[in-house]
Order: C-alpha cells, then sequence, then structure tokens
C-alpha cells in the first residue's frame, strides 16, 4: 500500500480543476507526495497546461487522444487508470461535476477500492496517514465521516468548497502518455444543447434569496424580487416543491438539486427540511424569515425573524433600500 | 423484446427516521420500504416492456425482509423477482453491493438493460449503479431523464450539469433514471396481496460464489460516525410584534457585524 503516494486530480471543467489543487495540496502538505493534475481530450492545449501550471501542479499528465473528444464513462476512466499506473497517487480527487460522478466510481472498482461521492469536507487524519471525509448522507438527515481503507482512494469533491490557488511560478514537470489504450466510445452523442446562461448560476451566486412554501402566489415572488434587486448581484432561489410541485422554477436547492455556498442567504418561507438545510449549510449568514416560530429553519440560521413574510419581507426591502443606497 | 433487470433496494424510510438524543440515527428502529427512486426505475422499465414486449426482472440483495421491495415491484408489475440474502451483518460498502449484484446478473443471463435509481435515501452513495456497469464490463448511462428504446438501443436525454444532451448507446446497458423520470405507478392492496403470494427465487451470497474471505476482502471503506448534524449558528432571535420594528432591528444587526455594508 505504501507504494502509492500523492495527489492526481481530475477536473472537466477548468476553474474546478484547479480548485483540486487546492484540496489536493491540503493532502499533500501533511501526508506528502506530488500534486499531479491529468488533462486528457482529443488535443490539450498549451494554454490550459500553463494555466493548471501556475497555479501550482507539481506534475501534469497529459493524454491526447481521439477516443477522448467527448464524454464516454469506459474510454474516460481508460484515461484515470492510465494516470493512476503511471503516477500510483494515494488519493485521485475528482470534482464533483456529472460526467466525474458518472465515472470516477468506475475507476475505484477496477482497482477494488473505496470511492466517496460528496466528500464535502476533507480532514486530514495525520496519525493514520490517511484522509477523512465528511459527506451529507441518509437523505440529507446526517452527516457521516469516512476513510478509504484501500489504495488509491476515489474522491469526488464538490465544487466550490476549495478556492482557486493563488498564481506562482510554473515548475510543474509535464509527462504526455502517448501508449495508453483508450478504448472507443460506447456512448454516441446525438444532441447537445447549451443551457441558456441567464444571470449568475447559483451554485456561483454570492448572495441568494431563497424562497418556499410561504409564498402562496407565483406572483408574490415579486416581493423577493425586489429584495434580490436592492442587496445587489443576488439571485433568487427557491426550495424543491416550487420547482418540482408547482413548476415556479426550473431547479431548486437542496442535495436533490443544486447544492450553494454564498455569502448571505436569505431563507424566506422556508421550513427547513434537511434535504434543503444541507444544500444551504456552507453559507456564511444566514437570514430566516418565518412565521412559525417552531421552524426546523430556525436551528439552521444565524437571524431568526419570527413573523409573516407577506408583512416583514415589504418592510426589509424598505429599510434595506434607506440604509445601503 | 427487452427483456430489463431492475435492482431495488429496501430502504430506511428516511421521512420517519428519527435520532437518538447523541444524534446518531436510530436506523434499526426506523420502517423500511422501496427506495423511492427506484420505483421511478421500475415505471422506466414497465413502459418499455408494454411499448415493446418483453420482461422486466426485479432484483434486490439484502436481508430477509428486503423481499418486501420485491413484493412492490412485483405489485406494478415486474414478472419474477430475485433475491440475494444478505445477512445485516455481513454487509459492506458499494463495492460488495455492486459485485453481488454483477454476480446475480450474470446468473439471471441474458438482459438488454439494467435500469436502477440515481441513489438509495440511506446510503445516499451515488455509485452502486457505476460501479455495477464496471463489474459487468457496460457503458453506463446517467441521469436518464427521459428514454427511448429502437432497434437495440437506447436513447436518452439528460442534464448533465453544464450543458442537456441527447445520447444513444446499443444494448446492453446500465442506465440510472433521477427522481421524476416517470411517476411510478400506484399499488393497490389487491395488487400487493397478489404479490405476497407470489414465489421469488433466492440465492444466498455462497450460492453466487461468494467465500466469508470474499466478503471480507470487498470492505474499502470504514464508518468513522454518522450522526445529526451540528451546525454551529447564532440563531439570533428578533421577535418584535411591528414588521417595521422588526426589520429596522434586522437590518441594524445586518449592519453592526458587518454582514452588509453599504
Amino acid at each position: 500500500m505504501s507504494d502509492y503516494n500523492g495527489v492526481l486530480v481530475y477536473s472537466d471543467v477548468p476553474k474546478i480543476r484547479l480548485q483540486m489543487i487546492t484540496a489536493g495540496k491540503k493532502i499533500t502538505s501533511k501526508l506528502g507526495g506530488d500534486v499531479s493534475v491529468l488533462l486528457f481530450g482529443s488535443s490539450v492545449s498549451e494554454d490550459e497546461i500553463n494555466e493548471v501550471a501556475k497555479h501550482g501542479a507539481d506534475k501534469i499528465i497529459v493524454i491526447e487522444n481521439e477516443n477522448l473528444k467527448q464524454f464516454d464513462p469506459i474510454s474516460y476512466t481508460d484515461a484515470y487508470q492510465a494516470a493512476v499506473e503511471k503516477i500510483k497517487p494515494k488519493y485521485v480527487l475528482f470534482g464533483g461535476t456529472r460526467p466525474a460522478v458518472e465515472s470516477a466510481p468506475r475507476l475505484a472498482t477496477r482497482y477494488k477500492t473505496g470511492v466517496v461521492f460528496g466528500c464535502g469536507a476533507l480532514v486530514i487524519d495525520e496519525e493514520n496517514n490517511t484522509v477523512i471525509c465528511g459527506r451529507v448522507a441518509m437523505g440529507g438527515k446526517a452527516i457521516s465521516k469516512e476513510r478509504i481503507i484501500k489504495y488509491p482512494g476515489v474522491l469526488i469533491v464538490p465544487g466550490g468548497v476549495h478556492n482557486i490557488p493563488e498564481e506562482t511560478e510554473a515548475k510543474a514537470e509535464i509527462i504526455k502518455i502517448t501508449d495508453a489504450k483508450i478504448s472507443e466510445p460506447k456512448i454516441k452523442q446525438v444532441n447537445k444543447i447549451a443551457k441558456e446562461k441567464k444571470g449568475i448560476p447559483l451554485n456561483e451566486a454570492e448572495k441568494i434569496v431563497g424562497v418556499g412554501r410561504g409564498f402562496k402566489k407565483q406572483e408574490d415572488l415579486e416581493m423577493a424580487n425586489e429584495l434580490a434587486k436592492v442587496l445587489g448581484n443576488a439571485v433568487v432561489g427557491a426550495t424543491r416543491p416550487l420547482a418540482a410541485d408547482y413548476g415556479w422554477f426550473k431547479e431548486w436547492i437542496g442535495i436533490s438539486g443544486i447544492v450553494v455556498r454564498p455569502k448571505l442567504y436569505f431563507a424566506i418561507g422556508i421550513s427547513g427540511a434537511a434535504q434543503h438545510v444541507m444544500g444551504v449549510k456552507d453559507a456564511n449568514t444566514i437570514i430566516a424569515i418565518n412565521k412559525n416560530p417552531d421552524a426546523d429553519i430556525f436551528e439552521f440560521s444565524d437571524y431568526n425573524v419570527v413573523g409573516d413574510l407577506y408583512q416583514i419581507l415589504p418592510e426589509v426591502v424598505n429599510e434595506l433600500r434607506n440604509k445601503l443606497s | 423484446m427487452v427483456r430489463i433487470i431492475v435492482p431495488v433496494k429496501y430502504s430506511v424510510d428516511i421521512d420517519e427516521l428519527t435520532f437518538a438524543s447523541d444524534g446518531t440515527p436510530k436506523i434499526k428502529e426506523a420502517p423500511k420500504k422501496i427506495n423511492p427512486v427506484d420505483k421511478s426505475a421500475m415505471e422506466a422499465a414497465l413502459r418499455i416492456k408494454e411499448k415493446h414486449g418483453g420482461e422486466v426482472l426485479a432484483l434486490t440483495v439484502g436481508p430477509e425482509e428486503a423481499h418486501k421491495a420485491l413484493r412492490e415491484a412485483l405489485a406494478m408489475g415486474a414478472d419474477d423477482a430475485y433475491h440475494v440474502i444478505l445477512p445485516e451483518e455481513k454487509k459492506k460498502d458499494t463495492y460488495l453491493t455492486a459485485k453481488i449484484l454483477a454476480e446475480a446478473i450474470k446468473k439471471i443471463g441474458d438482459f438488454d438493460l439494467v435500469i436502477t435509481g440515481k441513489i438509495t435515501v440511506d446510503g445516499w452513495t451515488g455509485v452502486v449503479s457505476i460501479r455495477l456497469a464496471e463489474e459487468l464490463g457496460l457503458p453506463n448511462l446517467g441521469f436518464t431523464a427521459k428514454l427511448e428504446v429502437e432497434d437495440k438501443k437506447v436513447k436518452i436525454r439528460r442534464d448533465m450539469g453544464g450543458y442537456i444532451e441527447e445520447v444513444e448507446a446499443e444494448f446492453p446497458v446500465v442506465l440510472n433514471v433521477v427522481q421524476p423520470i416517470y411517476e411510478p405507478r400506484l399499488v393497490n392492496v389487491m395488487k400487493l396481496m397478489k404479490a405476497m403470494k407470489r414465489p421469488i427465487h433466492k440465492w444466498t451470497v455462497e450460492e453466487l460464489g461468494f467465500t466469508d474471505s470474499d466478503i471480507e476482502d470487498a470492505k474499502t471503506l470504514e464508518l468513522l460516525d454518522l450522526r445529526y448534524p451540528q451546525i454551529e449558528r447564532k440563531k439570533i432571535k428578533i421577535e418584535e410584534e411591528d414588521p417595521k420594528a422588526a426589520a429596522q432591528k434586522l437590518v441594524e444587526l445586518l449592519m453592526k457585524d458587518g454582514v452588509l455594508s453599504k
């Protein structure tokens, strides 16, 4: 087992890839070894390599292969495996994007090892020379702490938890793997539809106005829009029922939907179901407005305003307008 | 004719889960039921069968009582059901579950599709379906939100986070579906009563070729702690009767504490 050392990181999303370098360094600074970043595709540009190098990668593994042109779980796993064979990392860190979720567990299975999905809290256990992962479990009702006991361990780490490292002098060793055996894709993409980009995506927003079932009619959401406007650069997001049951929103905040990490989160008319709360638990500050003094949300927030949102919210908007302008 | 295997889990009913005073969940006392999204997987399979003909076979791995999940699948319309008995004390993590499912599927024999739910509400690992595909040496198509079958091929539509795509793959494939794929059909008491009398194929893990040491070796994770989240928050109460006064107090505090600034 001591054959495995250091960390290999991969993400298909450039920004998350850089965040994974930070997560990797957190591990190697205590447990030793290098942070190696895997880049692959039908071709890999100098720009991509430089971007990773100047953010502190120790090694960069490059695989160029036609079969890696687009996502295929088996072809991608072949690329992960080729990199693992080359550098024998103790941990392989994947940024938690959907392609990673659909392929990283295959790598763990190939090596008969463990995989943790949603490793939000990464704790280094120096005494045992391992990483302990804290993750949401039991459908959002509990936090579980787990340790992989076989290597290379596969950790799927959510995006947005770790910062992008400061730029530094690039000194990464570049390793090109030219003889990797990459299977031909079994999955054929027949249509790709870009998502409409409207404003700031929820998972990148610094201020979020969260709305729940306390809003009785769709037009009442205008009050929340007003609050978002007065806060500046804030995004309105909803709980699951408003999206899945009422159809007022396309997506929802929660561990079954989108996990958010804003600086400021307003929870308005939100009762505080476990799956929602766990999706906002990493917000710096949470403000809850709810007319039920026993609402669960008050256990998870910093400023608890007990009262009817229909009366309080317009007053909060007024007050902010006066004080912030 | 499409032959479909649907693995289902008899899971803790999360809505009924309670916690001990130290914050640990009372899993043994909690009621159990079929994992909700597994019913969506069943529904997807049944609709394919209704359109193209074929068979839907339900499969579970778990202790004796897990047959109840299969009863639900039979009541929904499964043609046959298979139960690999894995006593609670032998249970390990996702690696073993996927290995056992793979061996059971190989023993069941010919199939075109395996359809699973994306995640189980209690384990909440989201990796078993993908591990299973690797064990079977098959492609996996996940986050399936809509699916169609045509000429020994399956075509799905899914949201990959950054983009939406339509992809296709030739049989056999392992699919995992997300919750609202199709509303699962309702099961009435009559159907459930009938399903209770249906025979279920039962295998032990030994019959599938697993020795005790195989099972021990399959342990890849150590669970160190599982409890109700302790989230540190200030919990400052603002209970002014007058909405305007409440709003003023809130904004004053937010500015004083540096949460908001001009």
